[in-house]
């Protein structure tokens, strides 16, 4: 096991480091193969099946067919990468951004906080930031 | 010596390019974007440098997990757009220049 890094106290941040890749390899590589039009129309034709020729997890299968977007960057997929599921569904970014937020989000919700600048840092700084504001305050 | 007149910088958004394509830059959500990088269009439609040097990352386009350098120079006489999931872009093919690219290469 790894030691403990800083970063992990960030709330729904996936840092892409080495362990996250090496979590995530088998996953990410999937996506990338997507990048051939050959594996797009296997994939299209059987998901299950094609996902089978791939060294991946169980549970990032299921996150793959379920579309899970926050769960494949929980189990190591970078966003790079599973956004080509994305564009193989026809989707934009904008439509993954929203389904990936934790809290429910629409689309044009999702856009709108882009464009006001983003997720907020409040409350998002770290993991216990709402307990230890009431502390401070 | 070559004389650098200019160097300009965009915001790295992934989607941009397919906002392009697919025309939607004249939405709301694009529209800041848009008229952000108006001026540098406008100034390099006047100034038509002779060489651009361009940088930019590449997320799983040409490189993935199975490699991925930290740095490389490309050298080539062309370069083709990549199919990053959902086919080649529909954008030109970018003109190198390989005797320059090797000389900055080995510079």
């Amino acid at each position: 096991m790894r030691e403990p890094r800083d970063y992990d106290d960030i709330p729904g941040t996936y840092v892409m480091d080495g362990e996250h890749n090496r979590k995530g390899y088998h996953l990410n590589m999937f996506c990338m193969s997507l990048n051939q039009q050959e594996n797009r129309d296997q994939f299209r034709r059987d998901e299950a099946a094609y996902l089978e020729s791939f060294a991946m997890t169980d549970a990032q299968r299921t996150a793959v067919l379920a579309r899970n977007w926050l769960e494949m960057l929980r189990l190591g997929g970078n966003i790079y990468y599973t956004f080509k599921i994305a564009i193989f569904d026809g989707l934009t970014m904008q439509d993954v951004g929203a389904k990936m937020s934790a809290t429910p989000m629409t689309v044009d919700e999702f856009k709108q906080m882009m464009l006001q600048g983003g997720r907020s840092i409040e409350g998002n700084r770290y993991k216990n930031e709402a307990v230890e504001e009431k502390v401070d305050g | 010596m070559a004389k650098v007149t200019a160097g300009i910088a965009t915001s790295h958004v992934p989607a941009i390019g397919a906002a392009i394509d697919h025309h939607k830059l004249d939405e709301p959500y694009w529209q800041p974007f848009a008229k952000g990088i108006d001026p540098a269009r406008e100034w390099i439609a006047e100034h038509q440098p002779d060489v651009c040097i361009i940088i930019f990352n590449d997320h799983a386009s040409a490189f993935s997990l199975e490699l991925i350098p930290t740095f490389a120079i490309g050298v080539a006489d062309h370069f083709h757009p990549a199919d990053e999931g959902y086919g080649p872009r529909d954008v030109p093919v970018i003109e190198g220049h390989s005797e320059f690219a090797w000389h900055i290469a080995e510079s």
